[in-house]
């Protein structure tokens, strides 16, 4: 499809589903492929999309919850509706893959989209990748450590969500699944009385077939603020450094100065919007997921090297 | 822990120190002799050695117009030595330590401790049966690193859980992988190494090819050693031979990733790599992340730094210039205060060795593919 045809075609009906409704305020008038019908969050949607809709399709934003997410997906397939998952790391890759078949069966179409890859920072790097700046990649490195949201602590299944997240962007990044992985927690205890709910970590380390190798670190609980995203590819004829140390400012406002991170604002969710429209004029920064055998096989292989505190080979059958 | 507080000295004997072999680093018996407190008064080695290595000592001797010995054990007695500093090939340095320690001598050795860990294990028996102080030169004293303790012993962020270094050199070492003609011979390690040294990066210089792991690996674990305080338990590892075609040839790594389990609990890794001018404008990206049980640090060891740019700059030129940097000194009052109270220095012989069993157990793991207990 030529840019102009995209352009002239007639604009998607859709009924966002998200926490942040002000995000999508901003972002959906930038796209014009695009008709927003109704954005709702997403204890209210349910009732909402009882009543008849002119929408096509719902798109579910990347703070939906996963339970949450199963209902508003059985109800979209009830109603007729194809659905946009903004995040596919929310769900297991194989319960998507059912719900993606469970949608064809009466011609609907399931997409799922993975936010990290709609970073610019992450864009950046894959594209001096793929212009073979950076040669073959010798190490991808990685750090993601998220903060407690108030007092609520580190939600349940925040893990599980990464561990798919990460497993996914390395397999995209490199074109490859790596065929070893071991994965560990620490087990040191927090001081009693002083440390209240600690920050939660693991790391997975991965490597092969050939010289790659992947070190991914995460963690959650951080006190409530500011959280920090690293990512590294060491290549045979260069690097990248994505890193949000870099990119951080100074405010000076009594004692220690604070360093304030500049973000990238509404950037990846501009792109995560693109990328769900197949003939938008100019190449999006990320497909949506139409398969990920390889990043469910690591993330599989992961929970099993953490349960067994053991390396584990996916060659083996690990990642079954 | 380990403790980095220092002293001030009140009473100020000199150490008189015999140089046992100054084929690569000499930026060691430098640093020891930029302390008032320690005097270079020898440079010894033994008389088989080949040629390139009595130059090296006898350049060495004459720049310090102190005499040059083509026998260590009569240099130990005869000059009134009680300190060695040992920066030989990585496979001499234990024997030549163990030498200056049966002698009743302190040692300062040049990193890695040794590519062999029953030498290494030879080398903490005998100094503890002589009660003599081992340092193994290192880079924990450097600012960043200095910040970093301070900030841990200050509980900025609770309890260590987790622990990450990065630790690039971004150079080159001759050609790049893949390189080789048909019909060139492979690259000889030794002779390679010896070339090195008029750039000063001959630092795996040795009859045995030593790998980036087994010789950097020291520094980014000597930071977990001095940040966590705990052994390495389990290790798992991957190494690559990636860049540099003299690494191929040689069959040894230019690049490793480990991941760790310390005795007390905490997980970590490392990213070690001698990966090439272009994949850096300095010396390369040597950073620290550390996950605490009530926050998280970010540290970049080359801080504080200035940049300098300028018209004509030499295209390998740093440009940004590590400053405040009061390594020598601190790593040499660490030594003294170690001879002088008997206090552990800050990467002693057990420690050293302890991290070439590390490295020992991450080099099996990169060939098994599993994780390995570190003896």
């Amino acid at each position: 499809m030529s840019p102009s045809q995209s352009v002239a075609a007639p604009p998607l009906r859709i009924h966002v589903v998200t926490a942040d409704p002000a995000a999508y305020d901003r972002v959906l008038p930038r796209c014009p492929q695009f008709e927003c019908v109704g954005i709702s969050l997403p204890a209210d949607t349910s009732r909402g999309l009882q009543a008849p809709t002119t929408s096509e399709r719902l798109l579910i934003g990347a703070d939906v919850g996963p339970d949450q997410v199963l209902s508003l997906l059985g109800l979209a397939r009830q109603r007729g509706l194809s659905a946009w998952l903004a995040d596919a790391a929310v769900l297991e890759f194989d319960l998507l893959d059912e719900l993606r078949q469970a949608f064809a069966e009466v011609g609907l179409e399931l997409q799922a989209g993975q936010p990290i890859r709609h970073r610019p920072m992450v864009d950046t790097v894959r594209a001096a990748l793929r212009a073979g700046q950076l040669g073959e990649p010798a190490i991808v490195r990685i750090h993601d450590w998220r903060a407690a949201a108030g007092t609520q602590g580190v939600p349940a299944g925040w893990e599980l969500r990464a561990i798919r997240q990460y497993a996914d962007l390395v397999c995209w990044l490199l074109e490859m699944t790596p065929d070893t992985v071991w994965a560990i927690r620490p087990t040191v205890a927090a001081r009693p009385g002083t440390d209240g709910t600690p920050v939660e970590t693991l790391q997975f380390h991965a490597g092969g077939p050939g010289p790659t190798m992947v070190l991914c670190d995460l963690a959650h609980g951080l006190p409530a603020g500011d959280e920090y995203w690293s990512l590294s590819v060491i290549g045979s004829r260069g690097a990248a450094y994505a890193d949000d140390h870099r990119n951080r400012q100074l405010l000076f406002g009594g004692g220690t100065a604070r360093a304030e991170c500049t973000r990238e604002g509404d950037w990846p969710l501009w792109q995560m919007l693109r990328s769900f429209w197949p003939g938008v004029p100019g190449k999006p920064t990320g497909e949506p997921i139409r398969e990920a055998p390889g990043a469910a096989a690591l993330s599989r292989a992961i929970g099993r090297s953490l349960q067994s505190g053991e390396s584990v080979s996916l060659e083996a059958g690990g990642g079954r | 822990m380990n403790s980095l507080a220092p002293s001030a000295s009140t009473n100020r004997p000199v150490y008189r120190c015999a140089v046992l072999s100054v084929v690569k680093h000499a930026y060691v018996p430098r640093g020891v002799a930029a302390h008032p407190q320690f005097r270079l008064v020898v440079v010894a080695d033994d008389p088989d050695q080949p040629d390139w290595v009595h130059q090296r000592n006898q350049e060495f001797a004459d720049e310090w117009n102190i005499p040059y010995v083509c026998d260590v054990d009569r240099a130990l007695r005869e000059y009134g030595a009680t300190v060695a500093v040992v920066s030989s090939e990585a496979e001499r340095h234990c024997g030549l330590s163990l030498r200056a320690i049966e002698a009743g001598l302190h040692v300062v050795q040049d990193k890695p401790m040794s590519n062999r860990l029953a030498d290494c294990d030879r080398v903490v028996e005998a100094v503890r049966r002589r009660g003599v102080q081992f340092l193994l030169w290192n880079r924990n004293f450097l600012p960043g690193l200095v910040h970093a303790h301070e900030l841990l012993a200050r509980g900025e962020i609770g309890v260590v859980q987790s622990i990450h270094v990065d630790f690039y050199f971004a150079k080159d070492a001759g050609p790049p992988r893949g390189s080789r003609q048909p019909g060139d011979s492979p690259i000889d390690w030794l002779t390679f190494q010896i070339a090195a040294h008029a750039d000063g990066s001959d630092g795996a210089i040795g009859r045995d090819p030593l790998g980036e792991l087994s010789n950097e690996g020291i520094y980014p674990l000597g930071y977990i050693h001095l940040l966590c305080g705990a052994r390495v338990r389990q290790v798992f590892a991957r190494t690559a031979a990636h860049f540099h075609q003299v690494n191929v040839d040689n069959q040894v790594e230019d690049v490793a990733t480990m991941s760790l389990v310390l005795e007390n609990g905490v997980t970590g890794s490392v990213c070690v790599g001698r990966i090439g001018n272009a994949a850096h404008p300095e010396i390369g990206e040597i950073k620290i992340h550390i996950v605490g049980t009530r926050g998280a640090l970010v540290i970049s060891e080359a801080r504080p730094e200035v940049a300098v740019y300028y018209r004509g700059q030499p295209e390998k030129e740093f440009k940004h210039r590590r400053v405040a940097i009061d390594l020598d000194h601190r790593l040499l009052e660490n030594f003294r205060l170690a001879i002088e109270t008997g206090s552990p220095t800050v990467l002693d012989a057990q420690a050293g060795r302890d991290i070439c069993a590390t490295i020992q157990a991450a080099l099996k793991s990169a060939v098994s593919g599993r994780v390995e207990r570190v003896v």
